[in-house]
């Protein structure tokens, strides 16, 4: 897809003022988390998913409400159990009294934003009933596909520490995730505002910044956002390099990853790098906006090894020194 | 007229990116050309100084091939207009809108792209190593071509053959005092050294000098064997002439005898007691005369064996040797008379004459004297005789020797020479002068006097196959009785050792053999032992059964 004009300053502003006025209404749900707002907004624009992992009681659930009160789009929460079936979240035919005829009722996934919550703690067969949903964005039950609202966005949460009960998520689930966005504790300071500007801790009443409509015009922008050769070279040659049996891999790469990104990284890198460029204002992507997305797009899709747990070696770590071995332009 | 602006705007930002580039270049093929410039004059001043030859051609090779290798690694490591744009985009913090520009209009963004071109500042380079590497370069070849070239350094090869060909050139002179050379040697050897300093000494002349070598080899051992042969033939010859000299003195003092008893017998001799005195005065001058002849005789003999020894390889030379040996210059009588020789041989005559002469002008001396001397002369002679008539008592006579058997004047000479050859039976009558003058000149010569005295006929010897054998001499004689002449068919001796089956009427087992019982008749240990008959042997062999 390209574009013979570039975005234009006017756009590029227009674009960035609501993409800054929705920045604004996550940053009053979840207080003092700069980083984490502007990774979901990115998420949200590249319109991918988003996995939220952090401690419990950091404002992760809030976060996504806010997220779809700010954009006005219908929202459903799954609280995932161990006992979840897969019906339960697509949805199943049922008899209608009067008509006595097999009717779809859709599940919760049929929302434009679907909170996933503790996704980890139901088993991987409903885990799996999200597959198709979030990668096709359709449904599939009793061979009759429906397809969900679009945008569809999934946020998914999930406790890194109570691990008993719980079902690792497969890889290629993670992979349907966009970002992994790893929520930080928050400061004294921070919990201090909380304390003494919420009331028990509900956050303001906030009023839709985005409709429908306007939400498609930025999609629109960020799709018109270029992306320059060298830097799809450079984002196609830092997801070759991922991959521990390649030439070009780092050392740490080599001892620390079993397996690298797919392709549908790239992708991510590219689009998630896109909505970067254009919350920043520009109307290009640079090895800069690449680089900055890479940690979020690249941590959940490495399949670390043994010697990396040992070591307690991060998959942020690991991207941390792609991106320094990886030139921006390849020479010889 | 948009066409051509936008051209115009695209060439004003490909214009400061390829300004990038070439300067990136720069810093690469500076860089790049380092090493191929340091391998190329480090080769080219080890060329000039080893091998010191076409200077010039490895030069230029070197430079081709730095400048070839240059250039394959300038393309690898140049810089390309796509690299130059991102380091370009990255210098000018356009944050990928140069890339942008590069494919893609960017509209309104334009004016603030240009702005960071036009600041965009060239990447810096560092050129100063490089450069200096180079400069480096250029003067270290500069002093290598300068510095004056160290003497020629003889490689091993030359070396060794240089060694060789000095061997080779002593063993020539060594050689070449013991005998001439051929000149091809010497050239040859010239040869190889004018290859060797011209450093072209290669495998044929390497095998030329083993060639030439071993040839020296060989003749170094031919004239070591000739020196071993002279040698040997001097000191056969320093025997010889010991042994003859002890059997001519007494032939010597002999003939000396005799030739007083003759005078006394034909009434020359004036005074008996003279005559004694004059042989014995005679007899000692022959002595020193025979001393004299000796020392001279060995003298001539060495020399004419050193002239011998000189001509070793002929064959001719070495008969001629064997034949003075061997009496047969005995023959060359005249050649004894002449030359040197014969002049010795006349002072022998001198030496015997003057006794003669002397004795002339004396007066004869009473009858009694003379009988008294007669008697002596006479016992004398007889002794002699037995010294030197039967020959078994007197040393052993050479071939040379054999032949004064023709002085003997009476059967019973010729019996005791019997052996030693048919020159006993020689009836020639000599004079006395020349018998002396020939016996003075030297042993061999002494052999010609055999013709000269004695009662028979003069005879030549014969030799070889012209000889003809005496069928008598060889016929059938029966064997003395106790001699084994008991039974004519037996020698005796040899039927006890191996007795006939029917002899004795008991036959021995062959298995257990018989033993031998010793001689059965008395041998003859009191007389002499007669030569065995060859006809008698042959017919016992032919009757007597054979064993398997």
């Amino acid at each position: 897809m390209s574009h013979a004009e570039l975005l234009s300053p006017t756009d590029v502003q227009a674009a960035g003022e609501s993409i800054s006025m929705l920045k604004a209404g996550l940053n009053q749900v979840l207080l003092d988390q700069g980083g984490v707002t502007e990774r979901v907004v990115t998420a949200v624009l590249a319109r991918g998913h988003v996995l939220l992992e952090g401690l419990p009681g950091l404002g992760k659930t809030e976060l996504c409400k806010g997220l779809a009160r700010l954009l006005s789009l219908p929202f459903k929460r799954i609280q995932f159990t161990p006992d979840l079936l897969p019906g339960d979240i697509t949805g199943t035919y049922v008899i209608e009294g009067e008509k006595r005829d097999f009717s779809f009722r859709p599940g919760p996934l049929f929302a434009s934003v679907v909170l996933a919550d503790e996704i980890n703690r139901s088993s991987p067969k409903t885990q799996s009933a999200l597959l198709e949903a979030m990668a096709e964005r359709n449904v599939t039950v009793l061979g009759h596909t429906h397809p969900l609202p679009d945008p569809f966005f999934v946020l998914a949460t999930q406790n890194p520490i109570e691990l008993e009960g719980t079902y690792p998520l497969p890889e290629a689930q993670l992979d349907r995730f966009l970002f992994r966005v790893v929520v930080p504790a928050v400061s004294a300071k921070t919990m201090s505002l909380m304390l003494t500007q919420r009331h028990r801790g509900q956050p303001p009443a906030q009023k839709p910044v985005l409709d429908g409509a306007a939400l498609k015009a930025v999609f629109d922008f960020v799709d018109r956002v270029h992306l320059p050769v060298p830097v799809a070279d450079f984002i196609g040659r830092l997801v070759e390099a991922t991959h521990p049996s390649h030439a070009s891999a780092p050392e740490s790469v080599r001892r620390f990853v079993r397996y690298g990104a797919s392709p549908r990284a790239a992708l991510g890198l590219a689009s998630s790098a896109r909505a970067w460029a254009l919350g920043k204002g520009k109307p290009n992507v640079g090895f800069d906006e690449v680089k900055e997305v890479a940690g979020a797009v690249l941590n959940h899709r490495l399949v670390l090894s043994y010697e990396a747990g040992l070591e307690k070696v991060g998959a942020d770590k690991v991207v941390n020194d792609l991106l320094a071995a990886v030139a921006e332009v390849p020479r010889g | 007229m948009a066409a051509g602006d936008e051209s115009r705007k695209s060439a004003f930002v490909l214009a400061r990116i390829r300004r990038v580039q070439r300067r990136l270049n720069l810093e690469g093929a500076l860089a790049a050309a380092v090493f191929p410039s340091w391998v190329a004059v480090t080769l080219l001043a080890v060329w000039r100084f080893v091998v010191q030859r076409q200077v010039g051609v490895f030069a230029a090779a070197a430079v081709v091939g730095a400048v070839i290798a240059w250039r394959v690694l300038v393309r690898k490591t140049g810089i390309s207009l796509a690299q130059a744009a991102v380091i370009a985009d990255r210098r000018a913090e356009a944050g990928g809108l140069l890339l942008t520009r590069l494919e893609t209009g960017v509209g309104e963004w334009e004016l603030g792209l240009n702005e960071r071109v036009r600041a965009l500042t060239p990447p810096p380079i560092q050129v100063r190593r490089s450069v200096g590497a180079l400069w480096l370069a250029a003067l270290f070849v500069v002093v290598a071509m300068v510095v004056p070239l160290p003497p020629k350094v003889t490689n091993n090869v030359n070396a060794a053959a240089a060694t060789k060909l000095d061997e080779v050139m002593e063993k020539l002179e060594a050689i070449a005092k013991e005998e001439p050379l051929d000149d091809a040697v010497t050239a040859e050897l010239q040869r190889l050294q004018e290859e060797l300093a011209e450093n072209a000494f290669d495998a044929a002349d390497w095998e030329a000098a083993d060639a030439l070598d071993k040839e020296l080899d060989r003749k170094a051992q031919e004239a070591g064997a000739e020196l071993s042969r002279a040698e040997e033939a001097a000191k056969e010859l320093s025997e010889a002439m010991a042994s003859a000299q002890g059997a001519e003195g007494a032939t010597r003092e002999k003939e000396e005898l005799e030739s007083a008893l003759m005078q006394l017998s034909d009434g020359q001799a004036a005074d008996a007691e003279q005559a004694m005195n004059q042989a014995l005065g005679k007899k000692e001058d022959g002595a020193k005369a025979e001393g004299e002849e000796a020392e001279e005789g060995e003298q001539r003999k060495e020399g004419e064996k050193g002239k011998e020894g000189e001509k070793g390889k002929e064959g001719e030379k070495g008969k001629e040797g064997e034949k003075g040996k061997e009496g047969e210059k005995g023959k060359e009588g005249e050649k004894g008379k002449e030359g040197e020789k014969g002049k010795e041989g006349e002072k022998g005559k001198e030496g015997s004459r003057s006794p003669r002469e002397q004795s002339r002008g004396e007066q004869a001396t009473s009858p009694s004297k003379l009988n008294d001397l007669r008697q002596a002369l006479k016992s004398r002679q007889q002794h002699l005789q037995k010294s030197f008539g039967q020959g078994q008592g007197a040393p052993q006579p050479s071939p040379q020797k054999t032949a004064k058997g023709g002085k003997g004047d009476g059967k019973e000479k010729g019996e005791g020479e019997g052996q030693g050859g048919e020159d006993g039976t020689g009836k020639g009558e000599g004079k006395p002068g020349e018998r002396e003058g020939d016996g003075r000149e030297h042993a061999s010569r002494a052999s010609k006097s055999g013709t000269g005295r004695g009662d028979g006929e003069e005879t030549e010897l014969i030799y070889g196959g012209q000889a003809e054998i005496d069928p008598d001499r060889l016929a059938f004689q029966a064997l003395p009785k106790g001699q084994g002449g008991d039974e004519p068919g037996e020698l005796w001796g040899l039927k006890a050792a191996n007795p006939k089956k029917n002899s004795t009427g008991h036959a021995a087992p062959s298995s257990s053999g018989g033993a031998a019982t010793g001689d059965r008749a008395p041998g003859n240990r009191e007389g002499q032992l007669l030569p065995r008959n060859r006809a008698l042997i042959q017919k016992y062999f032919d009757n007597a059964p054979r064993n398997p």
